[in-house]
């Protein structure tokens, strides 16, 4: 017996056995903070008041699930946040091949100090959270913002416009406020994976006369593809879940009907009203839908490349 | 052999880095901590005296030896201050010095009901609670985590042996113990409105006014044309900036722009307390939908609209926050504001009363309004105290209770005490330095009676349980603000001029508009209306929703034919959500109110 086991534990078991302690907080992270969560979901159910016992809440069955669509204006309002929260999505999703491009041409640019400028200055925005960029923008474009002030001072407008009120193209400029925010540092893995290309095949390429543009399009470009489409399966993952701060700023009377998005729509009429059982519904609904979005974007990815997440 | 060494080698040149982070972040902290201690170290030093001073006080005998020491730890909704920690300053050591007790507040600030949510949720209150609306304390009510206070009606003998709060009593345990009949919630500011208190006034940048020879205002409209002329006169403040003719905000919107809707209380019109969906009229007594064609709120949408289109309303309007506003009133650059107290530091001394140039925001009436005037409050308004359920020593609770219901205690707290603040000057009480109650966040008050800044006294929570304005015995309010001496107290030479030219030679406002028939008395049943059950509420906030957007985009609609379609599409969505319900309960309840205030009134 002891001989056995003495044999079993082979180096190689032992180095299995540490990497799964070493990965063991990571674990018990996720369960503590994705899995356990979950046991909330019950108070979907009851009619729960704050301070009691939710067994002593009266039960109430799928009646919070129903609210969001129980007459026609509701289930106008959820179609409308459904259609912002995927158009807006698949227009993100659309330009993530923008920091691929961005890292390739970056990485041409022969004088370092100038290439780190640019990737510096690109990649800083992303620390800047959506409330001080807003306030940044803000400054930039309300009434009594820089652009009013030059569009004003050159006779080009004679009153001031609050650009910030004006709802026209809102998808469209969200698209531009993520890109400005996420272009650098999404190129980052790119710019990583294109300093792992081995050099010989660019001189390789050389001889047989490529020149500057072919060795972007015919080496660095395909090397980079796996890259992409992995990038591109987590990002379907995260459709549904892309935060709300964004939205919440840029939000008010004018703009909200097309930025409105489904993490917005369950914090404003869930949390904000102070409704634990109905903003645990919604945010419900929410999941089912990303869920439904990631089984989709995933048996595209089988279907179309062969690789999923699985 | 190289690998240890290698990592031996990590190791330490992390222990190393993170050594020299915490060095570097340590020199920083100190140094970012001394710079404001340097700055601040006048009331540093003061605070640190004051905790001296009563550390004094606590050892020396003045302190009634019945009582056991004890600290209450208190989450009061309607505070003014904010501010969180131990009650100190020359309140506090009134509390001491006659109970032994000492308060623990929690903070307070934004999102108030959500605070108290997360103590529901928690399952634990402090040990003394204020709510600032009925729907707050019926949440606590509903989790059942308040004390009875009527068991302990002997400890409490200045809520429940005075004749005073009988009312009050009785409402709160008839209407508002969850059908107990126990008194779960105590309210504040019992008594009779306030003289010259009026919340809704429309005021005017008095030297343009003047300046463009007080044109007449009539009705509501006029102030589009009056201020049109206003806005030509001084089109610039004189750094510059652009001058408008009204600006809002939209930070305190709740279903309403409450900006907008708030104008209806110049004509009588409620369209807060009985429901911000309803139009309650104070002088008919009648109610309707806020979304009725014939609203009083369409047509405050129309004024605004109508600014808008003469260019009168500022842009910012929609996105702009209560801050905001009060920013540009401060730099004169708005001519129309709504609140009496909205006015920024534009009615400051240095502006209304120098000669030269006479300038603040001062009331222009239009002859048609009715300003509406808070009801005298026997069953008190929709604030109220009360003492948790899992309070660990009720005793010391009831006891601060007791005093915080002691008319001595309220009187002292709202002036200070007599010698120091007021006294009685000529057989009347008058205030005798100003300068307690005119810098009243400057930490003036004498070191003896405890210190700290005038309105430390009561600000913590905001009303106490007498209304400033009930008279005593003395035949005077117990309040300051509402003295003889106080309501004719040296008045502006804006106030004078105003006096002369708008007000029929009337130095106080509320005195004009009672010659003309112009208040609007309310009646306390707007305090009688039952919180909506969950299924209404969330109609009320889907409806509030639209409402909120589309009265926003009216404002800044192109064209007529925008502003009716949007009105016509917020209607029929309201209704598609169920606006008839809302309108069916809150008429229900308003005319229930009608009936139990008669035994109230």
């Amino acid at each position: 017996m002891a001989v056995r086991t003495k044999r079993k534990k082979t180096p190689r078991d032992q180095a299995g056995f540490r990497l799964f302690l070493l990965s063991l907080p990571f674990l018990v992270g996720i369960f503590v903070f994705s899995y356990l969560p979950l046991t909330g979901w019950v108070y979907s159910f009851f009619n729960y008041k704050p301070g009691k016992a939710l067994l002593d809440c009266e039960f109430v069955g799928w009646k919070w699930f129903i609210a969001p669509f129980s007459n026609p204006v509701l289930r106008g309002q959820f179609a409308r946040v459904m259609s912002n929260t995927l158009g807006i999505n698949l227009l993100y999703m659309a330009t993530m091949i923008f920091p691929m491009f961005f890292a390739m041409f970056l990485m041409e640019i022969p004088f370092t100090g100038y290439r780190k400028l640019v990737q510096t200055l690109t990649t800083i925005p992303n620390f800047i959270s959506w409330v001080l960029a807003y306030a940044a923008f803000f400054a930039l474009f309300s009434t009594e913002g820089l652009l009013n002030n030059l569009l004003v001072g050159a006779n080009l407008l004679k009153t001031p416009v609050n650009f910030l009120m004006n709802a026209d193209h809102m998808w469209l400029k969200m698209l531009a406020y993520h890109l400005w925010k996420g272009l650098g540092w999404g190129a980052i893995i790119y710019i990583s994976a294109i300093t792992s290309i081995d050099q010989e095949i660019y001189e390789a390429v050389a001889i047989d006369g490529a020149g500057r543009f072919q060795k972007m399009w015919y080496i660095t470009m395909p090397h980079l593809m796996p890259t992409f489409f992995v990038m591109l399966i987590l990002q379907i993952g995260n459709i549904i879940n892309n935060g709300i701060d964004q939205y919440l700023v840029f939000s008010n009377a004018m703009t909200q009907d097309a930025i409105e998005v489904l993490d917005l729509y369950v914090y404003r009429y869930g949390l904000q009203q102070g409704n634990i059982s109905y903003a645990t519904a919604v945010g419900m609904w929410k999941s089912l839908v990303s869920v439904i979005l990631v089984l989709i974007g995933n048996n595209l990815s089988k279907k179309i490349r062969g690789s999923s997440i699985f | 052999m190289k690998k240890r060494v290698i990592a031996t080698l990590m190791a330490s040149l992390m222990v190393i880095s993170t050594a020299a982070c915490g060095g570097s972040g340590g020199s920083d902290g100190t140094s970012a901590q001394n710079a404001p201690a340097a700055t601040a170290s006048g009331t540093a030093s003061d605070s640190s005296s004051k905790e001296t001073s009563q550390a004094t006080d606590t050892a020396s005998e003045e302190a009634p030896k019945e009582y056991e020491e004890a600290t209450l730890s208190a989450f009061i909704q309607q505070s003014v201050t904010g501010e969180s920690g131990e009650w100190v300053g020359w309140g506090a050591k009134k509390l001491y010095d006659d109970v032994k007790l000492k308060i623990d507040f929690d903070p307070t600030g934004d999102e108030i009901d959500q605070k108290l949510q997360q103590y529901l949720v928690a399952g634990e209150l402090p040990d003394i609670v204020g709510f600032r609306s009925l729907d707050a304390a019926q949440k606590a009510m509903d989790a059942d985590m308040l004390l009875p206070m009527d068991e302990y009606a002997d400890q409490i003998p200045n809520i429940f042996a005075n004749s005073f709060y009988e009312d009050a009593v009785k409402y709160s345990e008839d209407y508002t113990s969850n059908g107990t009949g126990h008194l779960y919630i105590m309210p504040v500011a019992v008594g009779p409105s306030g003289y010259n208190s009026l919340n809704w006034t429309p005021l005017l940048q008095w030297d343009a006014y003047k300046n463009t020879g007080y044109p007449k205002v009539s009705t509501l409209e006029d102030y589009l044309d009056v201020v049109e002329q206003m806005v030509a006169y001084k089109p610039q403040t004189d750094n510059g900036e652009k001058v408008y003719g009204f600006s809002l905000f939209s930070d305190w919107d709740q279903v309403t722009a409450l900006e907008i809707s708030t104008l209806s209380f110049m004509y009588g019109i409620d369209t807060e307390y009985v429901s911000p969906l309803m139009e309650t009229d104070i002088t008919t007594k009648t109610t309707k939908s806020l979304l009725a064609d014939d609203s009083f709120y369409k047509r405050a949408l129309k004024f605004y609209y109508n600014a808008n289109q003469r260019g009168l309303l500022d842009p910012d309007s929609m996105t702009q926050t209560y801050d905001e506003v009060s920013q540009k009133l401060s730099a004169g650059r708005v001519m129309f504001s709504w609140f009496s107290w909205l006015t920024g530091s534009y009615n400051d001394r240095s502006n209304t009363d120098t000669a030269e140039k006479v300038d603040g925001l001062t009331a222009v009436v239009a002859d048609d309004m009715k300003l509406y005037k808070a009801p005298d409050q026997t069953i008190g308004r929709s604030w109220y105290l009360a003492i948790s359920k899992n309070c660990s020593n009720v005793e010391a609770a009831t006891r601060l209770m007791n005093w915080l219901y002691d008319q001595e205690v309220n009187a002292y707290l709202l002036n200070g005490p007599q010698g120091v603040t007021w006294d009685i000057v000529d057989g009347e009480p008058q205030v005798i330095d100003w300068t307690y109650m005119d810098s009243n966040a400057d930490p003036l008050m004498p070191e003896e009676i405890g210190g700290g800044a005038f309105r430390d006294g009561v600000y913590a929570f905001n009303t106490l349980g007498i209304q400033a304005a009930t008279p005593l015995d003395t035949g005077y309010t117990i309040g300051y603000r509402y003295w003889p001496a106080t309501l004719s107290r040296n008045p502006s030479l804006m106030a004078q001029e105003a006096a002369e030219k708008v007000r029929n030679g009337k130095l106080i406002l509320e005195d004009y508009l009672t010659e003309n028939g112009q208040v609007a008395k309310s009646t306390q049943a707007v305090n009688m209306i039952a919180p909506a059950n969950d299924d209404l509420q969330l109609i009320i906030t889907q409806i509030g929703e639209i409402v909120k957007k589309n009265s926003w985009q009216m404002v800044y609609a192109k064209d007529e034919a925008e502003f009716e379609k949007l009105w016509t599409e917020m209607v029929e969505q309201a209704n598609g959500l169920g606006l008839e319900q809302v309108t069916a309960y809150y008429t229900e309840q308003w005319s229930q109110a009608l009936n139990t205030v008669k035994n109230y009134e």
